[in-house]
C-alpha cells in the first residue's frame, strides 16, 4: 500500500485546478495514442488540468522530463516508462520531491519505490489467447507450426506475453512445433523480416502469435507475399491471434483473417491510474498494484465483447 | 559590403542569440524555468550532449561524420555497466571494478574510434558508408551482449559520481576548453581545419592527412564514451538502446552550432550556443505543457528556421 504526501507542489493551491504530468516513451502505435486520450479524457471528466511530454524512446528524456514536471509543481505525475528498470531514477525522483506517481500499463522493475503500476495481467491473457489459437489448431487435425513474433525483451510485458505463449503450449498437451521465434523489438520492420523469413525457411507455419496488434499489418503483408494470408473458413489459413486490441486487429477479426486477440482494457487503466494519483494527493491509500483483467476476443463473443474493445471504438 | 560584413558578425552570434531568446521566453512565460533545481536540470542534459557533439565536431571539421556516435555509446553503457553491476557484474563487486569499468567503456569508444578512422583514412572508406555500418554492427553487439536486456545494479560510487551536476560540468567545462585551445593554438587543429578545406592541398603541404583525419574519430570515440559514462550514471542502468534516437540531436546541434558538414568550419564557442538552443528548445516545449505533436511539429520548425539562417550565413561569408 502507498500514501504520498505532497510537501513541494507548492504552486497549487487548494482552490486550483489540480495539474497531473502525463509522460508517454512513445506515441508510435495506436495503442499509446489510445491511452493518452483516454487518460485527458479522464482528467477533464474530473477537474484536472494535464501537461503532456513524449521521450521519443529516449530513456535519458524521458528523466528530464518527468523533472520538467517537478520543476513545474505538478500535483502528480502519469508515466509510461520505457522499460522496467530505467524508470528507477524518475520514480525516485518524484518520491523526492513527494509528487505521487503511477505507471501506465508498465511496471517498474525496483519494487522498493513508491508508486502505482496499472498493469494488464500480461501472462494470463497471453496464455488464454494462445490456448483459444490452439484449440482450433487442434481441431483441424494437422501438425502444429508456430510462430511467436517476441516484443523487446527488456519490456516486462513482452517478457509475460511470451511466457504466457509458452505456458499455453505448455499446458495444452499439444505437440506444438515452435519453429520460428522472431525478435521485433517492437519495430514494425524488424517482424515483417523476420516473419518474412520465417514463412520462407518454413512454409508449413499454421499459427501465428504476435506480442503486440501493432505488428499485424507487417504479418500481413509478409503472409500476402508468402501466399500464405486466407481467411479462418479456408483450409490454408493460418491462424493468428494477437494482443492489445487495436484497430487493425478489430478489423481483420471482423473479415475472418484474425481468430484472436487478448484485449486490454485502456479505459479501465487510465481511470485507475488518475485515481490513483488523485487518491495519493490527498494522502488516500491506494494498492501498489492495480490488474487490468482484459479478456479474450475471437470471433464468437465478439459481437457481444466488441463494445469494451478500444480499437472497434478508435475505428 | 558593409551591411553584409555585419550581417555576418551579427549572424556568427545567432546560436547564441536564439538560446538567450529560448532562456528569454522561458522566464517571461513558465514558472519555474529560473528555478536552481530547472537550471541543473539543464546542465545535466547540457553536459553530456556537449561532450558527445564536441567529438562530433571534430570529425566533421576533416569532412567526415561519425554515425555511430550513438551505438558506440549504448556499447560503452553496457560494457561498463556488465562489468560493475552489483546484480550480474562481470567482475566482483568492489571499488576497483568501477575504475575497471570506466577504463573499458573508454576503451570501447577508442577501439571503435579507431575502426572507424582506420576504415576511412587508410582505407579509404566514405566516412557515411563505414560509419554507418559500425553503427549497425556496434548497436547490435550491445543488444546481443545484453539480449535486449537493461543491466541495473550499478555501484552507487559511479551513480553519484555521474549525476553530480558540478563534476559533469566540470568534465564538459575541461572537455570544450580543450577543444577551443586546440583549435585555435595547436598545430593539430589547423591541421583538422585544412583536411577539411581541401584534403589534397593539406597533403601537399605536408599534414599528415591520414593521421589526422583517423585521429579525429578516435577523439569522437572517446568523446561517446564519456558522454555514454553521465547517461547512464543519470539511468542508473546500462541500456542497450541508450541514446538511440540522439544521433540528429547531436548532428543537428552541431550543424547549427556553425561546423559545416563539408568540412572546413566550426567553432567551438558558436558550437556551445548550438548545443544550449537545442537543449532549451527541448526543456521548454517540455515545459509549455503542449500536445506532443504540436511539441514534435514545434521542434521541426525551429530547427529548420535555425538550419535556414545558419545556411544564408554561410552563404553570406562565401560571397
Amino acid at each position: 500500500m502507498i500514501g504520498c504526501s505532497n510537501s513541494q507542489s507548492g504552486t497549487a493551491s487548494a482552490n486550483k485546478k489540480p495539474t497531473i504530468g502525463v509522460c508517454f516513451e512513445t506515441l508510435q502505435t495506436e495503442f499509446w495514442v489510445a491511452g493518452l486520450d483516454a487518460i485527458i479524457q479522464e482528467c477533464n471528466e474530473r477537474g484536472v488540468e494535464v501537461v503532456q511530454a513524449v521521450a521519443d524512446g529516449d530513456a535519458n528524456r524521458q528523466l528530464q522530463q518527468v523533472k520538467s514536471f517537478i520543476v513545474r509543481g505538478v500535483d502528480g505525475i502519469i508515466l509510461v516508462p520505457k522499460d522496467t528498470k530505467t524508470c528507477g531514477p524518475m520514480i525516485k525522483a518524484a518520491n523526492n520531491a513527494g509528487i505521487p506517481i503511477a505507471l501506465f500499463n508498465r511496471p517498474a522493475a525496483d519494487k522498493d519505490s513508491k508508486c502505482v503500476a496499472v498493469v494488464a495481467d500480461n501472462l494470463k491473457l497471453a496464455e488464454h489467447t494462445t490456448a483459444y489459437l490452439l484449440e482450433k489448431a487442434k481441431a483441424r487435425n494437422t501438425p502444429i507450426k508456430a510462430m511467436i513474433l517476441l516484443g523487446d525483451l527488456s519490456d516486462e510485458n513482452a517478457i509475460n506475453r511470451r511466457d504466457g505463449f509458452n505456458a499455453a503450449v505448455t499446458a495444452s498437451g499439444l505437440k506444438v512445433d515452435v519453429v520460428s521465434q522472431v525478435p521485433t523489438e517492437w519495430n514494425q520492420e524488424k517482424a515483417q523480416a523476420g516473419v518474412v523469413n520465417g514463412l520462407q525457411a518454413n512454409p508449413d507455419i499454421n499459427l501465428i502469435f504476435t506480442s503486440s496488434d501493432f505488428l499485424l499489418p507487417s504479418i500481413v503483408s509478409a503472409l500476402k507475399a508468402s501466399n500464405h494470408y486466407f481467411k479462418y473458413d479456408q483450409p490454408e489459413h493460418v491462424i493468428l491471434g494477437g494482443f492489445d486490441g487495436d484497430a487493425t486487429a478489430f478489423q481483420l477479426l471482423q473479415e475472418g483473417y484474425l481468430d484472436a486477440t487478448g484485449v486490454q482494457d485502456v479505459y479501465f487503466e487510465a481511470k485507475a491510474c488518475v485515481d490513483s494519483v488523485l487518491k495519493m494527493k490527498d494522502k488516500q491509500e491506494v494498492a501498489s498494484t492495480i490488474a487490468d483483467p482484459g479478456f479474450v476476443i475471437h470471433r464468437e463473443n465478439m459481437d457481444e465483447k466488441k463494445k469494451e474493445m478500444w480499437g472497434a471504438k478508435s475505428k | 559590403m558593409r551591411l553584409k560584413s555585419t550581417m555576418l558578425r551579427a549572424s556568427e552570434a545567432l546560436p547564441f542569440v536564439l538560446a538567450c531568446g529560448l532562456a528569454f521566453y522561458g522566464a517571461m512565460t513558465i514558472s519555474g524555468f529560473t528555478s536552481v533545481n530547472n537550471c541543473r536540470n539543464l546542465l545535466d542534459v547540457y553536459s553530456p550532449l556537449l561532450i558527445v557533439c564536441l567529438g562530433q565536431m571534430l570529425v566533421m571539421l576533416t569532412g567526415g561524420i561519425d554515425l555511430s556516435a550513438t551505438s558506440t555509446m549504448a556499447l560503452c553503457s553496457v560494457v561498463g555497466a556488465k562489468l560493475m553491476s552489483e546484480d550480474i557484474g562481470w567482475v566482483e563487486p568492489s571499488a576497483a571494478s568501477v575504475y575497471i569499468a570506466v577504463a573499458a567503456m573508454l576503451g570501447v569508444g577508442f577501439c571503435i574510434g579507431a575502426i572507424n578512422g582506420t576504415a576511412i583514412a587508410y582505407l579509404k572508406m566514405p566516412p557515411f558508408m563505414v560509419t554507418l555500418t559500425t553503427m549497425i554492427f556496434v548497436g547490435g553487439l550491445a543488444t546481443y551482449v545484453t539480449q535486449s536486456k537493461q543491466v541495473g545494479g550499478l555501484p552507487d560510487t559511479f551513480v553519484n559520481a555521474t549525476t553530480n551536476t558540478s563534476l559533469i560540468v566540470i568534465v564538459a567545462s575541461v572537455f570544450s576548453t580543450c577543444c577551443y585551445l586546440i583549435l585555435k593554438n595547436h598545430v593539430y587543429g589547423k591541421w583538422l581545419f585544412a583536411v577539411g578545406q581541401n584534403v589534397r592541398t593539406a597533403t601537399v603541404s605536408g599534414v599528415p592527412t591520414k593521421e589526422v583525419i583517423a585521429s579525429s574519430y578516435v577523439l569522437s570515440g572517446i568523446a561517446s564514451a564519456f558522454a555514454s559514462m553521465i547517461y547512464t550514471g543519470q539511468l542508473a542502468t546500462g541500456s542497450p538502446s541508450l541514446g538511440e534516437n540522439l544521433l540528429l540531436d547531436i548532428i543537428g546541434a552541431v550543424v547549427i552550432g556553425g561546423t559545416s558538414l563539408f568540412g572546413g568550419r566550426g567553432d567551438v564557442r558558436l558550437l556551445c550556443g548550438g548545443v544550449l538552443f537545442f537543449v532549451l528548445l527541448g526543456s521548454i516545449l517540455d515545459l509549455m505543457g503542449w500536445s506532443p505533436f504540436a511539441v514534435m511539429v514545434a521542434k521541426g520548425a525551429m530547427i529548420l528556421t535555425a538550419a535556414t539562417v545558419d545556411s544564408l550565413r554561410a552563404r553570406w561569408s562565401q560571397a
